[in-house]
């Protein structure tokens, strides 16, 4: 890739009132925005679920998948900590799932807290070495981890269903009666689930990215050394995130083992589904609130797509091509372009700072919207 | 006793050691400049002070022993470090900058109050207020660099070359602020700069490094009227 061709402008940010509009943080415009926003998101969820059932189970993948990748958002987009081991814990959600509905006969709804709890655990583990050890040592550390899933999975085979597999029970896996939808309507229960969770783990990294713990994050990605110099502590930091990145990509494990009803080591939870995370992630937008449901849908319908218009072998190539085009015309991403943009048009700030005493009344709050850091 | 106290101070990267056995004093209040050509063990002192690389010797600050504590815990106790090429955060707007300098603190108010001071102190960095850190001049940076140690109220503060790549009216701008906030808040400085025109001019002592020694120390007067001090640093 020769440096002339990438052609990425670094842009200055004009002052406030060279904007063609700006919006005050809670003014009625903005406000207005807001709830137009919320309408937007009911009805593009209505009009995915009146879709006929397979294309509501293509949504409900893309919106599972959104959540794995808003996980893995966290440590590698915000904080910089490349991890290619996120499939063990989308598996480490998934198995824990199956094997206490087809083991233990619990609710899977019931099951995805523990799954979410497990992974928290395992995800504190994981990041310890990232403590000692950055950049692409660090990736080995996590490479190693999700190369060695599927051999647990198989090696504990007694509890695992081993390489043979896991098969949850169509029947167990019925909407709980509250919702009113029928067996047959289990696709519309899963579309429905991942979308209220993928709008929860929306507004909990919102939040996050937003604290001081977040911005605390993005300084140790941008350098860490001046992070700890200001008075970071990068251990807890990176222990954290990998906990809670592990966490919200183990919750959408737990929701693709009911969506898929069928688990096996060697299906969904090799290197390869690190790789789809990870390339979803750049797709759409590292280190960017909606970057992850982008990149979802891009590793959902690119192969789908390219599969009709190739067949083999030829359509991963046209996968491949199409991913090239794409990072190459987008470098930082789907949404990361559209945010560069969009802040040429919109401003959105809050009302302190289009008036004298920006400092003080800003320093409560951050300050442009789903800004890519 | 002074306030930081420095005694066989060693250092290096891996097999390679840069420091062999460095001895320095600031006292409260005070400007002390560290003087030494490239590759003296300026930066390599200013990391082991922050406890950004291992080291042995002895560093005592104010009355406790500094010595393998880590960078956050010496921020702590009062030791702030404005990093060498000033290492803000690029993408993180200036006030998101100046927050992470309070990462330890939990006094909302006086945080606030904080950002505030150093924004009427840096009127450039209130103009940049909602900017991302990297789309700022270097000057700029260099000014949120300092801003951002200033948010941790240290009493010693450690600047690693902040002239380095700047033009020479932001640096003495920049040194006046410097003097000024040692004169008013009176933050302990310790300077290392390879240009010491200015640093001599609001420094109250200087060391001179030379290859991972210091090889003299003493008031600023007497290094002014020495001979091979002038021709080396002074550009005389």
């Amino acid at each position: 890739m020769s440096t002339k061709t990438v052609d990425v402008p670094v842009e200055k940010p004009a002052p406030a009132g060279r904007f063609p509009i700006t919006i005050v943080r809670g003014s009625g415009r903005y406000r207005a925005g807001q709830l137009g926003l919320v309408a937007l998101v009911a009805l593009l969820l209505l009009a995915g679920a009146s879709a006929e059932p397979f294309r509501v189970g293509q949504f409900t993948s893309v919106l599972i998948f959104a959540i794995a990748i808003s996980g893995l958002n966290l440590a590698t987009g915000y904080t910089g900590l490349l991890s290619i081991g996120h499939s063990a814990f989308f598996g480490l959600g998934a198995y824990t799932t199956g094997i206490l509905v087809v083991s233990y006969g619990w609710e899977p709804l019931a099951t995805l807290p523990v799954g979410v709890v497990l992974s928290f655990l395992i995800g504190v583990v994981v990041g310890l070495p990232a403590l000692r050890i950055r950049g692409l040592y660090l990736a080995l550390v996590t490479l190693a981890v999700g190369v060695a899933f599927p051999e647990l999975v198989k090696r504990f085979a007694d509890f695992t269903g081993g390489a043979a597999g896991l098969v949850i029970r169509a029947r167990q896996l019925a909407p709980p009666d509250w919702t009113g939808l029928r067996l047959g309507q289990r696709h519309l229960w899963l579309y429905w689930l991942s979308a209220v969770i993928l709008i929860l783990v929306l507004l909990a990294v919102r939040n996050l990215t937003r604290s001081r713990v977040g911005i605390a994050m993005v300084a140790t990605r941008d350098n860490e050394i001046a992070a700890a110099a200001s008075g970071v502590d990068l251990a807890v930091v990176k222990t954290a995130v990998f906990g809670l990145s592990g966490a919200i990509t183990g919750l959408a494990g737990g929701l693709f083992a009911m969506y898929i009803g069928a688990l096996s080591p060697d299906g969904s939870f090799t290197l390869l589904k690190s790789i789809e995370l990870i390339t979803g992630l750049f797709v759409g937008g590292a280190a960017t609130l909606l970057g992850p449901v982008v990149g979802a849908f891009a590793v959902v319908f690119i192969p789908y797509y390219s599969a009709d218009l190739a067949s083999g072998h030829v359509s991963g190539i046209v996968f491949g091509a199409v991913l090239i085009l794409i990072v190459f015309l987008m470098p930082e991403g789907a949404v990361g372009l559209l945010n560069r943009l969009g802040r040429r048009i919109v401003r959105i700030t809050t009302a302190a700072e289009t008036g004298s005493d920006a400092g003080r009344s800003a320093a409560h709050s951050a300050e442009k919207e789903g800004e890519p850091r | 006793m002074s306030l930081l106290e420095v005694t066989g101070l060693t250092a290096g990267y891996g097999p390679a050691r840069v420091l062999h056995g460095i001895d320095l004093t600031v006292d409260d209040g005070e400007v002390v400049v560290v003087l030494g050509a490239n590759g003296a063990g300026k930066t390599t002192t200013m990391r082991a002070l922050a406890g950004a690389i291992p080291h042995q010797g002895s560093i005592v600050f104010d009355g406790a022993p500094l010595t393998g504590l880590r960078p956050d815990t010496i921020v702590g106790r009062g030791i702030s470090l404005v990093p060498q090429g000033r290492g803000t955060f690029s993408h993180l707007s200036v006030l998101e900058n100046l927050r992470v300098g309070a990462a330890r603190r939990r006094d909302k108010a006086e945080i606030a109050a904080d950002i505030d001071r150093w924004c009427e102190v840096f009127p450039r960095l209130r103009e940049r207020s909602g900017q991302e850190a990297g789309t700022l001049s270097g000057g700029e940076q260099q000014m949120l660099a300092v801003a951002r140690a200033l948010m941790s109220r240290p009493r010693l503060l450690l600047c690693d070359e902040p002239s380095l790549g700047l033009a020479p009216v932001i640096v003495a701008e920049l040194f006046r602020t410097l003097a000024e906030i040692n004169r008013e808040q009176g933050t302990a400085l310790l300077l290392v700069e390879q240009n010491a025109e200015l640093a001599l001019g609001i420094a109250d002592r200087v060391h001179l490094l030379e290859v991972g020694r210091v090889v003299a120390a003493g008031p600023v007067a007497e290094f002014r009227d020495n001979e091979s001090v002038r021709r080396a640093y002074l550009g005389d």
